[in-house]
Parts: structure tokens; sequence; C-alpha cells
């Protein structure tokens, strides 16, 4: 199996580091992934079979859309493989540990049109079977092409993948899904909206929702589609929280300015809760490549933001733009309280795989699930974040949207005014 | 419980309706027997309505008291569609309901609890510049500036608007010198930005005008007055937007 064919480390500086320091500058080694991912897949003979457990996995992917190919995935082994898709499990994994995991899942393709999951073949209807299961499903796929060896898929939305072949024939073995998720799956008159917030509401986990949504297993019948992995995560974490921030906008304000801070590996996350009506923005700031003389010069801060009532366009940002609005939705409906929200997030340089939403999405909640500073003003919480950022706050400040509409650019501030 | 009774024009009551939606989708008046005011301010606290709305601009109008009727826009909206332009509409309080009587519709939509709906406090604004400008120009200027940036920065001279917009990369400005205005007064330069998606949306609801009267001073509100229904003073529904300014960062 190879990596994407980007990266390229001179041996040397291996041979030098041997996994231990990430001299190369990425966040992991890819030879340690490659010797774990090697290592998970023993049991497997490099061939056109495939046997295994698969957590359930089906990868749905966006290439000549609407004609598209799924994909059945699994890894090579038995047994409760569950927490492969598991992406409240993945957070607290070595980066190493989770890509070989993740590359462990190999995947048989069969094409469709979108639309055929409102009246599926057998093929398609086993595979939507096979996604809504609620036990990992024991699948042996005959493939056209020797496994191993293809590209990895390293997606910045979707969680990387283990290499496919086109399919030959599969034979699942799946087990009952979830009663609330056969109960969505059968109703073919509830809306795929509802339908998600009816599975939210009932405590599936999004990650499932958004696998079901992109199998077109849920909504109106002869509305159902097959939708792209990437975008059908992007799709769930937003109708969730827009119906989840909808519910919570009518709560009681939270009294104080609330602060979290968390330092992960290669990252800063940050929130700000804020006593006011839902407004929310989501900022990161990339620094430049793994280049370490430019650390903290020429990091370009890009920001997407929304009023009390929501966007009209898609957030340039992309899908963590939903992702931590899902975490930020989650917090205040924990609390049964409403505000506003700030979230912003450092990058810096070495953290240059793209995981996947997920990895946002799980260290927001890890990030709203931590103890808060409180403080009277917003200028507090900015001066406090200012022993954690790289970037200089005053950056950050100039190119928030809450900030200044809390602040500077709203009309109490001219209540007391005398004319 | 106070009786309430009032008949206004749909065309009226659908500008009414459009300018408040604007900044909010509930609303409280405040029935007196002289007439109705509202006063909202948008959840960001950035826009501000406030509206009178006399009894003489009713075609009929009665009241035995004093009373606050919160109200949900947006349902008013919607109940007003199933009309003709030429029609009246008739508005009565029935209950925890408010009523509507439209040509050969009737239909009651709930009122909302007053508690759950608050009357802000409107800051004392007050500018002695202002230029009055034709509608049409004014939005084909911040139309212009849309796709630049999410602010509008205006610079009023004795002799000239200007509305001007920049990004990093792009830049948009209206310029109307003195004999395209249909007013103006001012003494110095005075400069002050406004988000752009607002003052738009503002300026959009404005359906009857045909001029936009916009007072402001450096880094300070903007005030659009308006004016619509008769032209009697007693007869003509009156009051004001306020916007806040942006800072210049």
């Amino acid at each position: 199996m190879t990596l994407s064919g980007k990266i390229q480390i001179p041996a040397s500086l291996c041979m030098k580091c041997r996994g231990g320091k990430l001299l190369c500058g990425l966040s992991y080694c890819p030879i340690s992934v490659k010797l774990m991912a090697k290592k998970m897949m023993e049991s497997h003979k490099p061939g056109r079979t495939l046997e295994g457990s698969s957590p359930p996995s089906v990868f749905v992917g966006r290439y000549g859309y609407p004609k598209i190919n799924i994909y059945p995935s699994s890894p090579p082994f038995h047994g409760d493989t569950s927490k492969l898709e598991k992406t409240s499990e993945w957070l607290n994994m070595g980066m190493e540990e989770f890509l070989s995991m993740r590359l462990s899942i190999f995947r048989g393709s069969t094409p469709v049109e979108v639309t055929q999951a409102a009246d599926p073949g057998r093929l398609f209807q086993e595979i939507q079977l096979m996604a809504i299961s609620g036990k990992p499903v024991e699948v042996d796929m005959e493939l056209e092409k020797p496994i191993g060896g293809q590209d990895v898929i390293l997606d910045e939305h979707a969680s990387p993948m283990g290499p496919s072949s086109p399919l030959k024939r599969i034979s699942i073995d799946y087990g009952a899904p979830d009663h609330h998720i056969e109960k969505a799956y059968s109703d073919t008159d509830l809306k795929a909206a509802d339908a998600m917030k009816y599975l939210y509401s009932s405590g599936i986990q999004v990650d499932r929702i958004s696998s079901i949504i992109s199998i077109g297993a849920l909504g109106e019948k002869k509305r159902r589609r097959a939708v792209p992995t990437r975008w059908a995560i992007t799709a769930s974490d937003k109708s969730i929280s827009d119906s989840l921030v909808k519910e919570i906008r009518d709560y009681q304000q939270i009294s104080s300015f609330e602060v979290y801070v968390r330092p992960t590996y290669g990252n800063l996350f940050m929130g700000i809760l804020t006593p006011s009506n839902w407004i929310y923005e989501w900022g990161e700031s990339w620094f430049p490549g793994s280049t370490w003389n430019q650390w903290g010069d020429h990091a370009e801060i890009e920001l997407d933001y929304e009023g009390y009532n929501f966007r009209k366009d898609y957030p340039d940002i992309g899908g963590c733009y939903y992702s931590t609005r899902l975490a930020v939705a989650e917090k205040f409906k924990s609390m049964r309280r409403r505000g506003g929200a700030i979230t912003w997030r450092e990058i810096y340089p070495g953290f240059n795989l793209p995981v996947g939403v997920w990895h946002v999405r799980e260290n927001m909640r890890a990030l709203f699930s931590s103890e808060p500073m409180r403080f009277g003003t917003l200028q507090e919480c900015v001066r406090y974040l200012s022993d954690f950022t790289q970037v200089p706050v005053e950056n950050w400040v100039r190119k928030s949207y809450v900030y200044p509409t809390l602040t500077t650019n709203n009309l109490d501030r001219f209540l007391e005014m005398k004319s | 419980m106070t009786m309430l009774k009032m008949t206004i024009s749909l065309k009226n009551l659908k500008e009414i309706a459009d300018l408040l939606n604007t900044v909010v989708t509930e609303a409280k008046f405040k029935v007196t027997p002289e007439g109705l005011s509202v006063k909202a301010v948008d959840p960001a606290h950035v826009a501000m309505v406030s509206m009178e709305i006399p009894r003489g601009a009713f075609v009929e109008y009665t009241t035995d008291g004093e009373e606050e009727l919160a109200i949900d826009v947006e349902r008013v909206k919607s109940v007003i569609k199933l009309a003709s332009p030429n029609d009246l509409v008739t508005m009565s309080r029935d209950g925890g309901k408010l009523r509507f009587e439209i040509s050969t519709i009737v239909k009651s939509i709930s009122l909302l609890d007053n508690n759950s709906v608050t009357t802000p406090r409107v800051p004392q604004i007050n500018s002695e510049s202002y230029v009055v400008v034709s509608k049409g120009n004014l939005e084909r200027g911040l139309k212009a500036a849309e796709d630049v940036s999410d602010s509008i920065r205006l610079t009023l001279n004795g002799q000239e608007l200007r509305a001007r917009s920049v990004s990093d990369s792009e830049e948009s400005e209206m310029i109307l010198p003195k004999d395209m205005l249909k007013e103006i007064k001012c003494s110095q330069t005075i400069k002050s930005s406004y988000p752009l998606e607002y003052l738009l949306k503002l300026v959009k609801s404005l359906s009857s005008a045909e001029d936009i009267k916009l007072s402001f001073k450096d880094d300070y509100p903007l005030t659009i007055e308006f004016k619509f229904g008769q032209s009697k003073e007693s007869e003509s529904i009156s009051g004001n937007f306020l916007l806040a300014p942006r800072m210049e960062q």
C-alpha cells in the first residue's frame, strides 16, 4: 500500500528521525502508519477476495455525480469493528493508529445513479441495508482487481479510507438495524430533514446519520438520493444544528461570557459563548506549510459568520463551519440556555493531513465539555485568549464579525449617549 | 379585556408588516384610542424600527381602552397573501386571537404572550446633516456594492453623496452630485459606515417611497425616516429606522 504520492521525504531525514521527532514536519510518521496498517491486515492475503466484519461502512464517492460509485467497505478481519466508524472514539487515538485503522478499510465499488436510491436494485438495496445495520456486518466480496497497492483516499471532509477495487460479487450477512433507524428507513413519507432530526433526538450519533443519509436510506420515497459522503456529512451537521439552534434561540440567555480553550497536537481550538441572541462565527488560521522559519508570521485568517436568521449561502470556509456549529448548539442545548458563539481554530505547521471534519466536530465537543473561564466583557475574554494564540489576538479581533457586532457595531452603546 | 376592531387597506398593512419584518419576526404594538405604535430591534441590536399608525390611517378604528398586542409578523404576512391588491382587511381581537376578515375569508391567528416579546429602549439619535435621494439611485448604489463587501461607507459634504465599498481586490462606488440629490443639508464632510445587507433590506422594504432621507454624522447611527399612506398628517403612517454604524477597523 502507498500513501498519496504527494508526500516525498528524503530518506536521510527518516533515518535521523526514526519516527520519533517528526522531522518531516508532518503530524504523523508515514512509515509508522504503513507498518501499523500492515500489522492490522496481517491476516489478509492480497488477492481478489475480501472477508471481514464491516463496522458497517459504506463510502459514497462524488466523482461523476450524478453517476457515482458506492463502496461497501470492510477491514480484512473479523470481530467488533464498530470503532472504525465511530468518530467519537478517534479523538484519543494517536494519529498513526487512527490512520492505520482507517487505511485498513478496503472498499469494493459499484456504479449507481444517485436517483436509484429511491427504487434500488437488489445489490443497491442490500448495500443500503448493510449501511443501516445496528451491528458490524459480515461481508464477503469478490473483486475485479487484487486489492492493495492503490492510493488511499485523503479528503479534507471525509475520513481517510483504504484502497478500492470494482466489485464483482458481494454477500452481506446484515443484522437488524437499530429500532429508530428501521423506523426512519421504512417511513417513506418522512422528509429527510425530519428523519435526521428524529434520529438525532433518539440518540443516534451524527456520523451514523450522515452515513445513512448518504446511502439514500432516508426521506420521502421518491426523493431519496445517494449523497456523496463528504456532502452528506455537512448536510447532516447543518440540518441537525439548524433545528437545535431554532430550539435554543428561545431559551433564557447565559449570564456571562464563557471562554473555552483546547490546545491539542498541531491545533488550538477556542470558543467564546456570549450572553446575546444567536450569532455565530467560525474562523480558521492556517500557518504557512511546515517551514519553521515562517512560524507565526503570515498565518492568514479565514472566517465565516451568521446572524440570528442563519446564512443564505454555503460558507466559503467549508464543512467545519457546520460541524462546529453543531458542537456549539449541543452545548447550549445541554445548558438549556441561549447565547452566541465565537469559535476560532489555529492550525500549526506540520498538521497538514486532511483527516476529515469529524476531527473538528469532536475537538469542539471536547472543548465545550471542559470547564470555562467566565468574564463580564468580551474584551476580557480576548485578553485571556491572547495567552494561548500564536496569531496575535488583535488579528483575530480585526477579522471577527461577532466581536464588533457585540461591542461597537450595535445601537446599545448609543442608549446612554446624549445627542 | 378591551374591544378592538380596525380596518385598513391591504397595501398599508402589507407595508407595515414588511417594514417590521426587515428587523423582527415578532412585534408588540401599543394600542391606544389615538392609534397603534410599535418599536422593535433586531436580535443583534443593529437595526431598530419605530412606527406610529394614527387612527386616521384606518378606515375604521374602534377601541375602548389601552392594551398591548404581541403579534407574529410572519403569520400576518402569510394571512394577507390571501388578499387582492384593493381589498380592505378588518382585524379584531377575539380573546387570545387576532381575527382577520378579508373579502370572503375569515381567518384567526394566535396572539403571542405579551411577556415573550420585549419593547426595546430607543436611543436618542439626532443628526443635523441629511440628504434626500431617489430610492432607485440609492438601491442601485447599494446593489453595486453587494458583492464587494458587507459594509458600505457613506460620505456626505455640501456637494455630493458618495457610497463606497472596498475589499482586498475590488471596490464599488456610487457618486451622486448635488444636482442629482433632492435635498441636502450638510455644512462639513461627514463619514460613517453601515452594514450593507441591513441597509439594502431596509431600503427595499420602503415599497411606496420614492425618495429616502438619510440622516447621519461621523460614526453615528443612520436614521431613515419614512411616511406613507395618506398625505394628511393625521392619516399618514410614519416612523424611522435606526441603523448602527460599523466602526472602521
